[in-house]
């Protein structure tokens, strides 16, 4: 049986374990009753609620300086001060042996960070993560990252070029609520690591984030979202606060945005690589770009991610056969968009990309093909691609098998 | 059509469209009440479109995109249904589509739910991309990265394939 036949009848199976249609139809009815009191109170609440997050964010451009509630998941977590929070890490062993002048395996940075599921609070979907630091070279982790209060959960991580600078989001509750970025210092020959608020506002909670980079040197943070009847592109100095907004109307979204050195922001839209250049004038997202890359006939590209030298474009590739798959990471020339590489090619095999460095030599990569692998069950190797060559690297400390999705915002390098 | 009329009956199809989209019955309950709830406040708007139940379905997609809005980044629950959760009538055919259902379960939220409007709702790439608010060709770029992924993982006689190598591929 077809591939999509099995989905068919996986669904036709699940469809009959619906919810009784009587019970949700008399549980809705109910809170259509429910005393409007009730109702005016959960909406000053939230006004007030957002009042208060307006006023945090206003005293965090104005002094950089977020009061966070001492105390939190860690008992040595102490009060913030000038928008620092000492975030000594719950477990440390490791740290000695990781010496940050040297690269991991492959090329690849020393230490990485990474989303791991913690645990499930009661009446939520899903369950709160927390962050590890991982040893590139052995997998083992290093410290444990855990959010300060009023946080329960980490929601993404990405990390620049340089390599040493990240940041994450954290939120109230996984999947939404009280979104706030952080940028994360960590300094291993202290066994230290700080989570420091950005003087950013919170993310908007009506529209969809479609990604979010961070410029090789991590000076500014690029958040691409999805608002009602518009794309917006919106980069922060991580230093100021101050904002640059670009605008797209329509409901074709703008996704994995990725920078240059030299200020260029790549993103895809309606399967295309666009290139826009930050430092010039002018607040149309897709009229001040160029597209460097469209998609090829008869291919989908996903993921692109512009080197940060701004040469060229990388992107994992796929061309449908039936059944299976033709997969490769192509290389793409910025300038002429055409393709210079082909670099991994397999059958049957999908991947992603996560990390490029600041020479654009050596790539993060995971693939997951029926003919990864050092052995026939490993079929998902996460590795440092460099010269056409991939080198595993050990990640232990990320559970779950299976496609995981790290890339972007799961784990960052 | 009254809301109660609307509710009473496409209520059901929308529950089976939820328990699709999400692999969860207590989450496609929660996503369907909230999302009703909505929709009684802004009938008026509602009941004079062409397709209400249409609209309605884009706001229950709407809602689970939002509900795991980020976490195609993150690892939902492998085992979305439990047994006891289950009739005994259907136990025999959880368990033959088990394994895909898992698999499913691991996608991000918009190739599920492409997966769920093109296999479990039989619509075009046109209405999808429409309802999604995206281009066709994404569409099929989301279909074609979800079954990837599931061949990769449920394909089976993988030792065939084995390539032993020292550290490097």
């Amino acid at each position: 049986m077809r591939t999509e036949d099995d989905i068919r009848a996986a669904f036709r199976t699940l469809a009959r374990q619906a919810p009784d249609a009587d019970a949700v139809l008399n549980a809705v009815r109910e809170r259509l009753e429910t005393p409007r009191v009730g109702q005016r109170q959960a909406s000053r609440g939230r006004r007030l609620l957002a009042g208060l997050a307006s006023a945090v964010a206003v005293m965090a451009v104005i002094g950089g300086s977020i009061a966070l509630a001492a105390g939190g998941h860690a008992p040595d977590r102490a009060a913030a001060i000038g928008g620092h929070v000492p975030h000594r890490a719950a477990e440390s062993a490791g740290w000695s042996a990781v010496d940050v002048r040297n690269t991991g395996p492959g090329g690849a940075p020393p230490y990485y960070l990474t989303l791991v599921n913690g645990r499930t609070r009661p009446h939520q979907a899903y369950p709160d993560q927390y962050v590890a630091v991982v040893d590139t070279a052995t997998g083992a982790t290093l410290a444990t990252l855990r959010p300060p209060k009023p946080f329960h959960t980490f929601d993404y991580v990405i990390g620049a070029a340089d390599d040493r600078t990240f940041v994450l989001e954290a939120q109230r509750t996984n999947g939404g609520g009280g979104a706030t970025l952080f940028r994360v210092q960590i300094d291993p020959s202290r066994r230290a690591v700080t989570l420091t608020a950005l003087p950013i506002p919170p993310i908007r909670q009506d529209g969809q984030v479609n990604g979010i980079a961070l410029s090789p040197d991590g000076s500014r943070l690029a958040v691409l979202m999805r608002l009602a009847g518009y794309q917006r592109l919106s980069v922060y100095s991580m230093t100021s606060g101050a904002v640059r907004v670009w605008r797209q109307p329509g409901t074709a979204m703008a996704y994995w945005p990725s920078w240059s050195s030299s200020g260029i922001l790549a993103f895809n839209w309606r399967s295309g690589v666009w290139l826009l250049n930050t430092a010039t004038a002018g607040g149309g997202l897709i009229a001040n770009s160029r597209l460097a890359l469209a998609e090829p006939h008869g291919r989908n590209i996903w993921g692109d991610l512009l080197t940060p030298n701004g040469r060229t474009v990388v992107a994992t590739q796929t061309r449908d056969l039936h059944p299976g798959n033709e997969f490769e990471f192509a290389e793409y020339s910025a300038k002429t968009g055409r393709q210079i590489e082909a670099l991994l090619p397999e059958h049957d095999a999908i991947g992603d990309l996560g990390w490029a460095s600041p020479s654009g030599n050596v790539l993060i990569v995971e693939v997951w093909g029926t003919r990864v692998g050092p052995e026939a069950k490993n079929r998902e190797v996460l590795g440092a691609l460099s010269g056409g060559r991939l080198t595993p690297i050990l990640s232990q400390a990320v559970a779950p098998a299976g496609p995981r999705q790290d890339f972007p915002g799961s784990m960052a390098f | 059509m009254t809301f109660d009329e609307f509710a009473q009956t496409r209520l059901p199809a929308l529950l089976a469209f939820a328990t699709v989209l999400t692999g969860q019955r207590a989450t496609a309950e929660d996503i369907t009440q909230e999302v009703l709830i909505r929709a009684h406040g802004r009938w008026d708007q509602i009941a004079p479109l062409d397709r209400p139940e249409l609209y309605v379905r884009k706001m229950v997609l709407n809602e689970f995109l939002s509900w795991r809005r980020r976490s195609w980044r993150t690892v939902p629950d492998a085992n979305p249904m439990r047994a006891d959760d289950l009739t005994a009538d259907h136990a025999a055919s959880y368990n033959e589509h088990a394994a895909m259902l898992a698999q499913i379960a691991k996608l991000p939220g918009r190739q599920r739910a492409v997966l769920a409007l093109r296999y479990y709702e039989d619509r075009s790439d046109a209405e999808i991309a429409e309802l999604l608010g995206c281009a066709p060709a994404t569409v099929r770029a989301y279909a074609s990265r979800a079954l990837a992924a599931l061949r990769v993982e449920l394909r089976p006689g993988l030792s065939e394939f084995s390539t032993p190598v020292s550290g490097e591929i």
